[in-house]
């Protein structure tokens, strides 16, 4: 049985921003050159592969505050390798796509009693991620064990990659560090894991932002999640999000 | 006069079945027809070159894995895959045909594109363009 969905729960991510409020409609497309190279010995017309390329386009909403959407898009449209994120839901477990992406058109029609609509195509600028939504949560206060999810294993020829986004600055009061791992393990019962990646430390001081981590090399474990670590004295709550998947090497 | 219904027909890309998931399966087969009409001819002529076979796929999507957007993900840049059309379900037989397409060398099957869309008010879908590179064979046994 398959696990065919409606698209109306998909969340979008650039960044650390969430747009998923101002969009309404994601479309990614690989396209993947196959020369033909078809000589006289041959019975039937024959190709060959060249290199793969993406680009998402994310059909939208003029929004200017909350989320300042078109703010955002115009802050810098020579801004490279944005962070695009779109899942099937905002919901841990659920499966979508992290690419490393440039600008590549932004058109926005106006239209006499039509909405004020702003589309935006991205074009990728590495290998298009198979990701997973590990954890998410709008006010994380303490140390917690995500739940580990079976994503798959990585192959030698394949490259980790870890997307923490904060999506805002913490809340509270103190000082707090905020630590953020991920872990493969050979099942889903407690025990044997082994930490895969780190993200850079955040504190107090933090502002919404994010940071993507690439670790190499083969992993057998099929089973993955995300650990928070919170210490210090202080009462903040961050609100933030996890993915895991895995490109192309 | 056996004209029949397509809801059986099955499809495979590098052995995993993804039937449940597609609603369309266009597989085209291109053979060029060079012109060689000259004065004595009283219509056009041509001569026919070789086949080019595409097949083009479309369903809903399914991101777990084995499943099909995955599956066929995993193809791109990893060579030539055997794919196996079967439109009628019950084949390979005298009277229903099998479309297949082994891995071997430059022989195989090429993903060349796929595209998946998610719009706010439907379900999502993707597409797939399969490129056939070599022999596309007709079984019936």
């Amino acid at each position: 049985m398959t696990s065919r969905f409606h698209a109306a729960g998909v969340a979008v991510y650039v960044d650390e921003f969430d747009f998923s409020g101002v969009t309404s409609s994601a479309e990614i497309a690989v396209t993947n050159p196959t020369p033909e190279v078809t000589a006289f010995a041959d019975a039937d017309a024959t190709f060959v592969e060249g290199k793969p390329g993406f680009t998402i386009t994310l059909n939208g909403f003029h929004s200017v505050a909350a989320p300042d959407y078109e703010g955002e898009m115009f802050i810098d449209l020579t801004a490279e390798n944005r962070q695009v994120g779109v899942y099937k839901d905002n919901l841990a477990g659920e499966m979508g796509f992290e690419g490393r992406t440039d600008l590549s058109r932004l058109a926005e029609p106006v239209q006499v009693s039509q909405a004020l609509l702003l589309n935006v195509t991205w074009q990728g600028d590495t290998p298009l991620v198979q990701s997973q939504l590990l954890y998410i949560a709008t006010a994380v206060a303490a140390s917690v064990n995500g739940t580990k999810f079976q994503f798959g294993s990585i192959a030698a020829t394949e490259t980790r990659v870890g997307v923490l986004r904060l999506l805002a600055s913490p809340g509270g009061a103190g000082s707090n560090d905020l630590v953020v791992t991920i872990e493969s393990d050979a099942d889903s019962l407690a025990g044997g894991e082994t930490t895969r990646i780190t993200f850079t430390t955040l504190n107090q001081a933090s502002v919404a932002t994010h940071e993507k981590v690439e670790t190499a090399g083969a992993v057998t474990d099929t089973w993955w999640r995300a650990v928070i670590t919170i210490t210090g004295a202080g009462t903040r709550t961050f609100s933030i999000l996890v993915t895991f998947g895995k490109r192309p090497t | 006069m056996a004209r029949i219904m397509s809801n059986p027909a099955l499809f495979s890309y590098n052995a995993v079945q993804i039937e449940d998931e597609l609603n369309s399966i266009v597989q085209t087969i291109d053979v060029p027809a060079a012109d060689i009409t000259a004065f004595a001819d009283v219509y056009q002529n041509a001569v026919a070159g070789k086949k080019s076979v595409r097949t083009e796929i479309g369903g809903s999507a399914d991101l777990a894995a084995s499943q099909g957007w995955k599956t066929l993900f995993a193809g791109i840049g990893a060579g030539p895959k055997s794919t196996v059309l079967d439109p009628v379900g019950t084949g390979p037989g005298a009277n229903a045909p099998e479309y297949q397409c082994t891995a071997s060398g430059l022989t195989g099957v090429l993903v060349a594109a796929m595209k998946i869309s998610l719009p706010v008010g439907d379900a999502a879908r993707y597409t797939a363009t399969l490129q056939h590179s070599g022999l596309t064979s007709r079984a019936v046994a």
